[in-house]
């Protein structure tokens, strides 16, 4: 059987299921516990964030491992198999590496090249080595699978430009201040939108200074969060001139933020830039701001088609990155190849021992050689006489037909039946 | 064929690499980074020091002004010491690109016409002012002052096409990608400045005392000291908007970049006029 994937992910599997299913850190630990003693995995990785669930495993038997799986997630959700198998994905063999690998390079995310699905990769690869699931076939593969994410991410530039309208407005605020600081943000309303690019904006590096909102207890709630203070609906106006960043998105249906005020505030500000993000419909910010010099006002379109161009200037890169994926499965079954090649090889190197050691030794005692001398002689035959066939089983391991040479040297030299075709 | 020689050439095939390298840099072929870019860059600085140094040894004499050449190579070496020595924690690509230009056209001109340049022995002697020390250090100041003017134009120029870019960024080229933050190039745009102009005020008042010793003259009506001292007023009122005023943005980058085409202009202006301030 070897190598398998059973999941479920964001492509057909809808949240209310996906959460059902998903492992928490407790659960993880069960779960690899459970795999560990229920005696159908060699071995054994989960994989589970927001947008999948999957189960990598290495097995010995025949047929794929199904009933072992349902019977681990009832055991640890509680939930039956008839609530989500027909989402389900199986991948055996070279499609389960192919569909790894695309995880790790990012290319079955949700957000194409995304880089979080990485993390999580190394964060499950932990997990199962410390609890022990891991044995080398599978520790090998995800060392790999990290390395080819790494890699597509360095090489290429399927993770460039941002792709969310906050990660957006976090791009765009660098391109104008550089390295968030000391950078003043204010945030006209609470709703997800503004708290998102709010709490992005934080991550970044600037500082919320204030929250406004009708709502005070919501504005208190995220003014809390963020460190900021919060202001009262009727006084945000005499705050602007501190701030660097000023984000609007309430649900007031003309424009509040005038052009004449920003005017008159850039004249205060002596012209250090100003960010004004209106992410409200209809806009609250007066759209011929935007003509002001230093004043960079961008509305929910902008931000939208900035994500959509950065998007689309990632899918140019799919195809690079499928090939570093083709590229790592080859390495990878090549590496699979030569270990499987390698009891052939080393009954191969045994029998030939055996009959240098006969001939040499009686030759050496017929014609009286010094015994260092005869294994100078052996040594000196025994690298000649191998030299060839293992290169040309470590070449077929990388390029297939490798199967054909060991059976070969099995029946040409009676090795035994100890090789797989 | 000289020992100078051979090392102006390798100056200028370097700065053209690195312009090449920066290209592809830029060409959204992959992620190859600056950074070999940036080592030829420097490799053109040290072998344009080389090539002073040579020449010195050779003639015995420094004197940058007296061959269009030799004017051409010190430009493009002062150049590189304000962008690599000065400036060298703010290096930026983009800004790596544009000046690698610069530096491989002034520096395959200096190559070029080296040929041409004459002999500075007979020079000097028929010219002993030349070595006054207040010539000296209006003739370096001036150099260094105009390098750094044209680090602050080239700073400026990139400011303007950011932030016309920033105003539509839905259009914005992949040029715009990479370039440096807004505020970072606002500092390239000012520092130079605030090291320029106090440089040109020692140009200006150093040039002075040395005519006044050369020719009993203060030379205030030849066309190169009207231009000086009218740039001496336009960098000086950039610098006090920026720095007493504290206006930034685009009007900065915009009042250096007019200042800078003022600079060439009288640049040319003066090198069509003869006369005992035109030395090349």
């Amino acid at each position: 059987m070897g190598f398998f994937v059973i999941g479920i992910n964001h492509k057909d599997c809808p949240v209310e299921v996906r959460e059902k299913l998903h492992f928490s850190s407790s659960k993880l630990q069960a779960g690899l516990a459970y795999a560990q003693t229920a005696g159908q995995f060699a071995e054994a990785m989960i994989l589970s964030t927001c947008n999948r669930v999957e189960f990598y495993g290495y097995t010995d038997p025949d047929d794929l491992p199904e009933d072992g799986f349902f019977a681990l997630m009832e055991e640890i959700h509680g939930v039956n198999r008839r609530e989500f198998q027909q989402y389900l994905y199986r991948y055996e063999g070279k499609e389960a590496l192919r569909h790894l690998f695309r995880v790790a390079a990012g290319l079955d995310s949700l957000v194409i090249g995304e880089n979080e699905i990485l993390g999580q990769i190394r964060d499950a690869f932990q997990t199962a080595h410390t609890a022990g699931t891991l044995h080398s076939l599978l520790y090998r593969l995800m060392e790999k699978a990290l390395k080819l994410g790494k890699a597509a991410r360095a090489e290429t530039l399927i993770n460039e430009g941002a792709v969310s309208i906050p990660s957006v407005a976090v791009e765009l605020a660098k391109k104008i201040f550089g390295q968030l600081t000391s950078e003043n943000v204010m945030v006209l309303g609470t709703g997800e939108m503004a708290t998102l690019t709010v709490k992005n904006l934080k991550s970044a590096g600037a500082t919320i200074r204030y929250v406004v909102s009708h709502s005070q207890e919501r504005a208190e709630k995220l003014a809390a969060e963020c460190g900021a203070e919060w202001v009262s609906s009727g006084s945000w106006e005499e705050k602007i001139p501190e701030v660097d960043i000023f984000i609007t998105a309430t649900s007031c249906p003309y424009p509040i933020v005038k052009h004449d005020q920003v005017k008159q505030i850039m004249t205060e500000r002596r012209h250090r830039p100003l960010f004004l993000i209106d992410i409200a419909v209809p806009r609250n910010v007066e759209a011929s701001v935007h003509q002001l010099d230093d004043v960079y006002l961008y509305n929910v379109d902008d931000l939208k088609s900035v994500a959509d161009r950065n998007l689309k200037h990632r899918g140019r890169e799919i195809e690079k990155v499928e090939a570093m994926v083709e590229k790592a499965m080859v390495s990878y079954q090549g590496w699979l190849m030569q270990l499987e090649a390698r009891p052939t090889v080393e009954s191969f190197e045994k029998h030939l021992d055996k009959i240098l050691e006969e001939e040499l030794g009686a030759f050496a005692k017929k014609s009286g050689i010094p015994d260092a001398k005869k294994d100078e002689l052996r040594d000196r035959l025994r690298a000649k006489l191998l030299h060839g066939p293992i290169t040309k089983i470590k070449e077929a391991s990388q390029n297939g037909g490798v199967a054909r040479y060991l059976h070969a040297l099995s029946s040409l030299f009676d090795l035994g039946p100890k090789d797989k075709d | 064929m000289s020992l100078a020689f051979v090392i102006l050439w390798a100056c200028a095939a370097s700065y053209g690499v690195a312009f090449l390298l920066h290209i592809r840099y830029f060409s959204e072929a992959g992620k190859a980074g600056d950074r070999p870019g940036h080592v030829l860059l420097q490799a053109g600085f040290l072998l344009g020091t080389l090539y002073f140094l040579s020449r010195g040894l050779q003639s015995g004499y420094f004197l940058p002004i007296v061959s269009m050449s030799a004017a051409l190579a010190f430009f493009a070496w002062t150049l590189a010491f304000v962008y690599l020595v000065l400036l060298g924690k703010a290096r930026t690509e983009a800004f790596g690109l544009i000046l690698s230009l610069i530096l491989f056209i002034l520096s395959l001109g200096a190559a070029m016409s080296m040929g041409q340049a004459r002999d500075i022995q007979a020079i000097i002697k028929a010219h002993p002012y030349l070595l006054n020390p207040y010539f000296a250090l209006h003739v370096v100041s001036a150099f260094f002052a105009y390098a750094t003017f044209t680090i602050s134009f080239v700073a400026s120029v990139l400011y303007l096409i950011e932030s016309r870019e920033l105003k539509n960024p839905k259009v914005a080229s992949s040029f715009f990608q990479k370039l440096p933050s807004l505020e970072r190039l606002e500092k390239m745009v000012s520092r130079p400045l605030l090291w320029g102009t106090p440089l040109l005020l020692i140009t200006t008042l150093s040039g002075l005392v040395w005519a006044q010793s050369a020719f009993h003259s203060f030379m205030l009506l030849d066309p190169k000291t009207i231009v000086t001292l009218t740039l001496l007023g336009l960098y000086g009122g950039i610098l006090w908007r920026y720095w007493v005023s504290s206006v930034r943005g685009k009007e900065i980058a915009s009042l250096s970049v007019i200042s800078f085409a003022y600079i060439v202009i009288g640049f040319v202006t003066t090198l069509l006029l003869s006369g005992r301030h035109n030395f090349l």
